[in-house]
């Protein structure tokens, strides 16, 4: 029996109250951002009804804390019977209930606003959904441990032979080392030399086209501002001069891949800053991030794709990228996987052994993608190249156009070519292996008696030059695998079946 | 492509495509052409009601219902010539399903990954009389199998087969404590995919 009775509802800690708060008010901010800020440039509104607008603002932030009271006052958990329970809401109330013997992971993890105010956030996860059923938000650190020893001691009474580390791990940790587990080794951990490595070898295309995005949106916004400050019509001068200098859409491309590739580092290094991966037994226990610092387990048994992603920069930095997907009841987006990033080649060995008791060096048989894929990648690709170029035609006239148009083809026909080069798939005995990307090399690994079903698709072009698309299913999602050559890819399934069909082994 | 070198026996592998299929129903067609059918008539109905209530150039009423009717001409070549196609064949250890016309598909799911067995009948069948089997295995929702348009014997026939089956590899995985992880996915799979029809 712990110091804290918990078979009464309990509320969790009163800083929850500021904890839901301040989450509401970054939501709506982050929603209603140019509402918010968009009249204040404007001269007039800044006279006469500024005012009412901070009146009104001061009001939605009072509303907006009364309903955080309201929800942490609703928000209330207890130890009954034979479960864990918890009952929320104010308007839209929730009961739910998790047997002991469901709890599959108690975490507990603290972001920044509960690091600053000094609380943890207590979560207990069941199997199969990617978020945790009950999300404590606020409860002092010793309340916090002592709940969780109760729940563990009444999992152990339920589930006599459960090995209690899988389940949960060590408390959050600050960036300093501490001592670890008893059980416990370390597979890796980054350090800020290997963070910044990892940063600056990310796929920097996500952070253009997000600042892209950012930008597009702005654009026309801020020249219409500025046009009415500076008394200057900026179609006329500004627009009509800038078409005629190449060189400054160059320089401004530029520009704009500069801050798209900072902003990509920078928000990498945050995402993974200090990561830390600790082998216990078969489990992986997983610690990274700065401002929301995230801990994930890696169960061998519930493992279905384990993806390492490479790329020149990385090969030359000596360091990888691995994800690893889990079983869940939905598809996993690539920001639900686990990322080990900045891995090295030793610890992905050390890695895949323990997950799937085989080295990574096996012999497989291949089978490519035919070139035709080529041409459906660049079928895609039409599409947007066609409405861009149509728009820049607009703005800048046939020839820049043309020009800037032929650059991006012949970008496109080196990454299309690359693709077609590194689709493939493969099996061994046990393993089946997926070659794709273009400028990175992705390549995904899957124990073939975790396969759930396999189809193959063919339209109408493919099923006259007789290539397929297969498809196979894991419980982490499908994975697709483009223009394969009919026959050959009918082996393919036959023998992944066969050996499936065959196998005694559990896909969880 | 040599298997050779991963020491099996190419003859031994049995091929899916040497099963006979057996085709579904007949009357599933006349389900397929009602089903297309009544939107067909709703959405041509739309723009001639609109052009009569406000006017625009007769050209865009044109320029509509040629996209239209090519949308709904392809959808009927779709019905028209894959309904022969649509066929399901079961093997000792799986299960075999193809359909598809302009994009042709085969699906094999082996018994031990299917996690329950649905027999499920929508209004339109009810008029004809004709079920569906729906198997839910663990992966993703897209991934379970659907065999619309067979007869309740059908029907039955395959779900006891696939629970005979499913049944017997329970026995032989459920020894270790990894087996809690399984029902708890499959539970979770299951309530997912109730809730989500």
């Amino acid at each position: 029996m712990g110091k804290y009775d918990f078979s009464e509802p309990q509320l969790q800690d009163f800083r929850g109250i500021f904890i839901i708060f301040f989450a509401d008010v970054i939501r709506k901010i982050r929603r209603y951002f140019f509402a918010i800020f968009i009249p204040l440039l404007n001269e007039n509104f800044r006279t006469f009804v500024f005012n009412y607008f901070i009146l009104a603002i001061a009001v939605l932030v009072l509303l907006t804390f009364g309903y955080a009271y309201l929800l942490f006052k609703h928000f209330k958990f207890q130890i009954k019977g034979h479960s864990f329970q918890l009952n929320q809401g104010v308007i839209k109330r929730s009961n739910v209930e998790i047997p002991f013997e469901r709890i599959q992971n108690i975490n507990l993890e603290q972001n920044i606003f509960q690091r600053v105010l000094n609380v943890v956030g207590f979560q207990v996860e069941t199997a199969g959904e990617g978020n945790a059923e009950i999300n404590i938000k606020a409860l002092r650190r010793e309340v916090a441990v002592d709940l969780k020893n109760q729940l563990l001691e009444e999992v152990k009474q339920v589930k006599p032979n459960i090995d209690l580390d899988s389940i949960t791990k060590a408390e959050p940790s600050s960036y300093s080392t501490e001592s670890l587990p008893s059980k416990a080794n370390k597979l890796m951990e980054l350090d800020f030399f290997s963070l910044f490595k990892v940063g600056i070898s990310s796929n920097f295309l996500k952070g253009l086209s997000l600042l892209l995005l950012f930008i597009s949106t702005l654009f026309n916004f801020i020249f219409d501002i500025l046009s009415h400050f500076l008394a200057i019509d900026f179609e006329e001068d500004f627009f009509n001069r800038i078409p005629e200098t190449l060189t400054f859409v160059f320089v401004f491309i530029l520009f704009m891949l500069f801050l798209g590739f900072l902003i990509t580092v920078l928000s990498v290094m945050v995402k993974y800053f200090g990561l830390r991966v600790l082998r216990i037994k078969d489990n992986f226990e997983v610690e990274y991030g700065l401002i929301k610092r995230i801990n994930q387990v890696i169960k061998k048994s519930k493992t279905q794709v384990v993806e390492i992603d490479t790329n020149p920069i990385k090969k030359w930095l000596n360091i990888n990228s691995l994800f690893v997907s889990q079983a869940s009841s939905v598809q996993l987006s690539d920001a639900q996987k686990i990322g080990l990033v900045g891995i090295n080649s030793s610890q992905i060995n050390t890695f895949f052994e323990a997950i799937f008791d085989l080295s990574i060096q096996q012999s497989f048989v291949y089978l490519q993608s035919s070139y035709r894929y080529m041409i459906r990648l660049f079928l895609r690709q039409s599409v947007v190249f066609g409405i861009a170029f149509l728009v820049g035609y607009q703005f800048l006239g046939l020839a820049q156009t043309s020009f800037i148009g032929l650059l991006i083809i012949l970008i496109l026909c080196l990454v299309n070519f690359l693709a077609y080069k590194k689709s493939y798939v493969s099996v061994s005995r046990d393993l089946i292996k997926i070659g794709g990307g273009s400028i990175n090399t992705n390549t995904k690994y899957l124990a073939l008696h975790k396969v759930q079903s396999i189809y193959l698709k063919r339209n109408i072009f493919q099923q006259f030059n007789n290539h397929a698309d297969l498809v196979i299913y894991t419980a982490s999602g499908r994975e697709e695998i483009n223009y394969l050559p009919y026959s050959e890819a009918l082996k393919f399934q036959n023998f992944i079946l066969y050996h499936l069909e065959r196998s005694n082994e559990s896909w969880i | 492509m040599e298997f050779s070198n991963l020491q099996v026996n190419l003859d031994e592998i049995p091929d899916f495509k040497s099963v006979v299929l057996q085709p579904i129903s007949n009357k599933y067609k006349s389900v397929l052409w009602i089903s297309w059918l009544i939107p067909f008539l709703i959405v041509m109905l739309i723009p001639g009601a609109v052009f009569y209530f406000l006017s625009f150039p007769l050209l865009y009423l044109l320029g509509i219902y040629t996209v239209l009717i090519i949308v709904f001409l392809f959808s009927a070549i779709e019905i028209h010539k894959g309904f022969p196609r649509r066929k399901f064949g079961v093997r000792e250890l799986d299960i075999i399903h193809q359909k598809g016309f302009f994009v042709f598909t085969e699906t094999v799911v082996p018994f031990k990954r299917v996690q329950h067995v649905e027999i499920k009948q929508g209004p339109l069948l009810r008029v004809f009389n004709l079920y569906a089997l729906k198997l839910y295995t663990a992966g993703a929702s897209t991934g379970d199998l659907v065999i619309n348009g067979i007869s309740i014997e059908t029907a039955q026939k395959l779900k006891t087969k696939i629970l005979q089956i499913a049944e017997n590899e329970e026995i032989i995985t459920d020894k270790n404590q990894s087996s809690q992880d399984l029902k708890q996915v499959e539970e979770e799979k299951s309530n997912s995919d109730i809730s989500n029809g």
